[in-house]
């Protein structure tokens, strides 16, 4: 069986997520990451809502972030920042898409329940570049690796504007 | 004839089907990010191509610059649903370019730059969806929209990423809302990600009995798949919906028909109808046409009463603004009017 999330490594985790009954069967990669989210006590108190609005992004009701945060991302193109976001719940411009990957993706999992396009004329072939980069950078924003994810954000951009 | 006068299929059930699809320019901060004087370059950029999209068509298009348009005609606009309720107030840099035809068009700097859209008459997505395709693809050849391999069409909300499309279909469930039914209804699509929400759109309750049903995920699932789920879906509740009025009708043939009868009389005879109770009345001849009760009227003049009616539409026609009081007396006589002339 394949990873529920990625679609393309071996599932090799059963996780069911919190008040929920449905299990979700994950990659080793994928698994991680879920649980880094389900452990940070931010996302803990995360709204259920799946309706779209700023409470997507919303701060928790009783907000008590497990460590300070040390840095407030803004975006390098149009200048929104994280602040904005979730209070609007709205992206500025396609470049906030790499600059809040880190706030996106778990959006996605949870309103989408994807995380990855999927084109008509597309199969779910081998892992393309950029999303292993992808992977890497959200690992890297979550280890705090701020110079790496950088550098691994410019290379992203990269192949997206040679594609 | 406009397109929601026809009688499209699953009719008694589905009253129309709409699909959207949301996209934006390519490395241009999407509309809320932009001041008044961008907003116009994107507006002016997206008209050209339109305009040279629609060059090879006889008919001409339909380009409206919202902040030309009174407030009346933009919320006659709002009512038959071409634009959104979003979009009234302030329309500096918004348009809608119409298609020949008016079954399709552009909304110009929405929540998104574009969002394209096609509407048509009972339940036809694969069409209506190849209509809206079709627009977006040659459009793609004069812009160049915003996207990337790994999340698709990239969108100000991340509840459009990935297609940018959003099916809905229109549905009338008097059966379904009266049972009760509707409610654990809901809870089963929604878990299979499509939404039912009031006729209005997000966050608005049912008036007269409709309601609309559209798909909330966007991302991860293509296009195709989609539309096949949500019209075997819609195939499924229109089957339910058929079944609950048939229960109903039998259960007290008597009173559901006493009650639809004492809607054609007062939509026949009233004096005073404010939009509300109208809207609630229609409804009940609606239903009483689809259990093929006697007397009832044709389905162009319940839909033309349906849907031209409203506060916009009315003071549109008078060609002046009308108070409320104004509006209600206008408004009995139109639908007394359309009522008496239509005697089947």
């Amino acid at each position: 069986m394949l990873c529920q999330d990625c679609g393309q490594r071996p599932a090799s985790v059963q996780l069911t997520a919190k008040g929920k009954k449905e299990q979700l069967y994950l990659c080793d990669l994928c698994a991680q990451q879920f649980q880094g989210q389900v452990a940070n006590s931010f996302w803990d108190n995360f709204p259920g809502s799946l309706l779209p609005g700023p409470s997507m992004f919303g701060y928790p009701a009783t907000a008590t972030p497990s460590r300070p945060q040390k840095t407030s991302l803004i975006c390098p193109s149009c200048g929104e920042t994280e602040e904005e976001l979730r209070k609007t719940g709205l992206l500025g411009c396609q470049t906030c898409y790499e600059t809040f990957a880190v706030f996106l993706d778990p959006v996605f999992r949870r309103v989408q329940g994807h995380t990855r396009h999927l084109s008509a004329s597309e199969e779910e072939g081998p892992a393309k570049e950029a999303d292993v980069l992808r992977e890497k950078l959200e690992l890297a924003v979550q280890s705090e690796v701020y110079e790496e994810a950088a550098r691994l954000r410019d290379q992203i951009r990269q192949l997206e504007e040679d594609a | 004839m406009a397109w929601y006068l026809e009688e499209g299929p699953d009719s008694d059930v589905v009253i129309s089907t709409r699909v959207r699809l949301a996209r934006n320019l390519a490395n241009t901060p999407f509309p809320w990010r932009l001041k008044a004087d961008e907003l116009d370059y994107v507006k002016d950029k997206v008209i050209k191509a339109f305009r040279e999209l629609c060059q090879t068509t006889d008919e001409k298009p339909v380009i409206l610059e919202l902040a030309d348009l009174g407030a009346i005609e933009s919320l006659a606009l709002a009512e038959r649903r071409i634009i959104s309720r979003k979009m009234l107030g302030d329309g500096r840099g918004k348009a809608l370019l119409l298609f020949p035809g008016e079954a399709s068009g552009i909304l110009v700097n929405e929540e998104d730059h574009l969002r394209l859209y096609a509407v048509s008459a009972g339940l036809r997505l694969g069409e209506t969806a190849d209509l809206v395709a079709q627009c977006a693809t040659s459009l793609e050849g004069l812009l160049t929209f915003a996207k990337n391999t790994r999340l698709g069409y990239l969108t100000a909300c991340p509840t459009n990423t990935g297609t940018g499309m959003r099916a809905s279909v229109m549905l009338h469930l008097p059966g379904l809302i009266r049972s009760g039914v509707v409610r654990q209804l809901a809870g089963k699509l929604s878990k299979a990600g499509y939404v039912l929400r009031g006729a209005e759109g997000e966050g608005t309750d049912a008036r007269a009995d409709m309601i609309q049903l559209s798909n909330q995920v966007t991302l991860g699932v293509t296009k195709d798949q989609l539309l096949a789920d949500l019209d075997r879906l819609v195939h499924e509740v229109a089957r339910e919906e058929r079944k609950a009025r048939r229960v109903l009708h039998a259960k007290d043939p008597a009173a559901l028909e006493d009650e639809i009868g004492r809607a054609r009389g007062l939509l026949m005879n009233a004096r005073l109808m404010s939009s509300h109770e109208a809207m609630n009345l229609l409804s009940l001849v609606r239903l009483g046409r689809e259990l093929e009760l006697a007397d009832m009227p044709d389905y162009a003049t319940i839909q033309s009463l349906l849907t031209e009616t409203g506060e916009g539409a009315l003071q549109q026609r008078a060609g002046k603004p009308m108070d409320e009081r104004e509006r209600d007396q206008v408004r009995a006589v139109t639908i007394s009017a359309a009522l008496a002339s239509n005697k089947q």
